[in-house]
């Protein structure tokens, strides 16, 4: 059976001005967003902000600044890794050309990272989505466990955002995540979303999975998605694969889990007696591979299995086996060395978590005016910093000042691991060839301008590719394109339609009677950024009746 | 498994393909030793003057 997937990518921006001053990151995001449809095929989406692309995608600039790439439907996992490295490209390139147009950024900045290591607690997604007609509880219930475990492999690695030392964790999002399941993005996020936006007809649900982190290791990124899509598939498909291993406190197995290298932790499962995370893999992956052949799953299901089955056996002989392969493994290889050229054993490194909570403590103690911002790292203000060490730790403040520069550093390196570009640490290895995560994945430039096959992003992307000289007149969405003009609208409510079907405008039916009631203003309010747009659709949709 | 290396074409051996336990120990830890010498380069070259400096000038609000 035929499948449908996507990530949508958040990316964290920065811009410097000559001096290296700080600039609004606005100034980037908006530019780049502004800029897009002078350098790909780009129609403005209907009701939300941003525009969609000629390969499908939509590109946007989402709450705190961040320009957000969200990727084309797609069938297999090859094609979602395809678009996401596609994505980077894109999202490089936009970079450039705000910084080449606009002469007052000297340096333009873009990752594809998970967290802020500056104090700001911040976090930015790589949600997915799978297209599915599950009950959405029970999908959820079945799915879960998976999403827990797969961290293993699915984990981007780093530091814990919320530790005052040096933490290592196989995911450092998942800290972040409060719930299992919620109705928000950005508070007390859940490791799924309960937001019933299908964004097709037919009876098809959108599974929106919040946990995920951005992966540089193509590997890694392509088992994220190709082993949660098969899981999705076997739980529509009617298989009770994630009932034996439902776990009582799903998302404390989360923390658990990331925090164990070794990926021997057990945690407490529902039926009783305690789990791994590879015991629960090994569980669905069983289901998998008994269900091969079954017409609920996709033709690349059994690829999928081999590659999941091979990392499983590699996660088991120990974080060795996957130094030049997950992004987490490859982290923790570079740290431990990293570490010990500087003169720690990664042992100790636990060990100073409780002198620098103190330190954070005393500095906190000691904020007294209003001008001291406790976002502004220590080292930035050296007086206080000075005072801070000799009263936290007296004879060994020596080593606590280096210990302080190696977590610093650590942090840049982390921050570095995701710059895409120059100064990319992540970019550097793969250039070396030293890294050995490929999944397989080829025509990435191809997919900078072309549309997936095989969904309805290859009729979106077709249609904005031709449409796109046609100015103002065209606008897109996820299951359309409008023509303004004449009220035409391309349906792309079946997510798996393969033509093109423009429907006629319908005729519009006898006007509502007036509201006793005005409606609250608020209530009228556009969408910021879409405002003589929206207005305009708004009155062509009244009019056809939508 | 037959996993290319990145966008080449050349397929990894698989666990059955590869020689003994001692020539695969010593491969993995010629990769590894491989793999930290060019960390250690291309983290030299991109580190900053000042880490935390770096961090603040990359510091972000909101996200999902």
């Amino acid at each position: 059976m035929r499948r449908l997937f996507g990530v949508e990518t958040e990316y964290a921006v920065a811009a410097l001005d000559d001096t290296g001053a700080v600039l609004p990151r606005g100034r980037l995001s908006e530019g780049m967003l502004r800029g897009a449809p002078k350098t790909f095929p780009a129609l403005r989406a209907t009701v939300e902000a941003g525009v969609f692309l000629g390969n499908g995608s939509r590109l946007y600039c989402d709450i705190g600044d961040h320009p957000e790439l969200a990727g084309p439907e797609c069938e297999n996992p090859w094609d979602v890794v395809r678009y996401l490295r596609a994505g980077d490209r894109m999202l490089l390139r936009l970079t450039e050309d705000v910084r080449r147009r606009r002469p007052s950024i000297a340096q333009a900045r873009v990752f594809a990272g998970n967290v802020d290591y500056a104090g700001t607690r911040s976090t930015w997604g790589a949600h997915e989505s799978y297209c599915h007609r599950a009950d959405p509880a029970v999908l959820r219930r079945r799915l879960v466990p998976h999403l827990v475990s797969r961290v293993i492999y699915a984990g981007a690695g780093g530091f814990n955002p919320y530790g005052p030392g040096l933490e290592f964790t196989l995911s450092p999002r998942s800290l972040h995540l409060r719930q299992v399941v919620s109705d928000s993005s950005t508070h007390e996020r859940g490791i799924v979303h309960t937001r019933n936006q299908p964004l097709a007809a037919g009876g098809y649900r959108r599974e929106h999975v919040l946990c995920g982190e951005s992966l540089r290791s193509d590997l890694a990124a392509w088992l994220k998605v190709g082993v949660t899509a098969l899981v999705v598939a076997m739980i529509d498909g009617g298989v009770a694969c994630g009932d034996e291993v439902e776990l009582e406190a799903p998302v404390e197995a989360l923390h658990a889990f990331a925090k164990d290298v070794e990926c021997r932790a057990g945690v407490p499962a529902r039926r009783g007696g305690a789990i791994t995370a590879i015991g629960i893999q090994r569980r669905y992956l069983h289901h998998a591979q008994r269900c091969l052949d079954a017409p609920f799953m996709p033709s690349w299901a059994r690829e999928a299995c081999e590659r999941w089955g091979e990392i499983l056996d590699r996660l088991e002989a120990g974080p060795d086996r996957v130094s030049r392969t997950l992004d987490w493994g490859i982290k923790l290889a570079m740290y431990r060395d990293r570490v010990e050229r500087r003169g720690f054993e990664w042992s100790e490194l636990a060990g100073w978590s409780a002198p620098m909570a103190a330190l954070e403590r005393a500095r906190l103690a000691r904020r007294r005016t209003s001008d001291d911002d406790p976002l502004v790292p220590e080292t930035q203000r050296p007086a206080d910093a000075e005072l801070w060490l000799k009263d936290a730790t007296g004879g060994a403040r020596a080593r606590l000042k280096e210990f302080i520069a190696l977590r610093h550093e650590l942090l840049e390196i982390d921050t570095r691991w995701a710059l895409l570009g120059p100064g990319g640490v992540f970019d550097a290895l793969d250039r070396a060839g030293v890294l050995d995560c490929g999944a397989g994945v080829d025509g990435i430039e191809e997919a900078v301008d072309q549309p997936p096959s095989g969904s309805r992003a290859r009729v979106r992307g077709m249609a904005i590719r031709r449409l796109a000289r046609a100015g103002e007149r065209y606008s897109a969405g996820w299951d359309h394109v409008f023509d303004q003009e004449t009220g035409r609208r391309l349906d792309l409510s079946d997510p798996f339609v393969q033509t093109e079907r423009w429907r006629e405008p319908q005729p519009a039916p006898p006007p509502p009677p007036a509201p006793a009631v005005a409606p609250p203003e608020e209530e009228l309010t556009p969408p910021r950024g879409a405002e003589g747009l929206w207005e305009s659709v708004s009155r062509a949709l009244s009019r056809l009746g939508l | 498994m037959r996993l290319r290396q990145n966008e080449s074409e050349q397929p990894l051996p698989s666990a059955a393909e590869r020689a003994d336990g001692g020539d695969e120990q010593e491969l993995m830890h010629a990769q590894g030793a491989a793999l930290l010498a060019a960390a250690d380069e291309a983290i030299n070259r991109a580190l900053s003057q000042n880490s935390s400096e770096f961090l603040a000038q990359n510091r972000q609000a909101g996200g999902q």
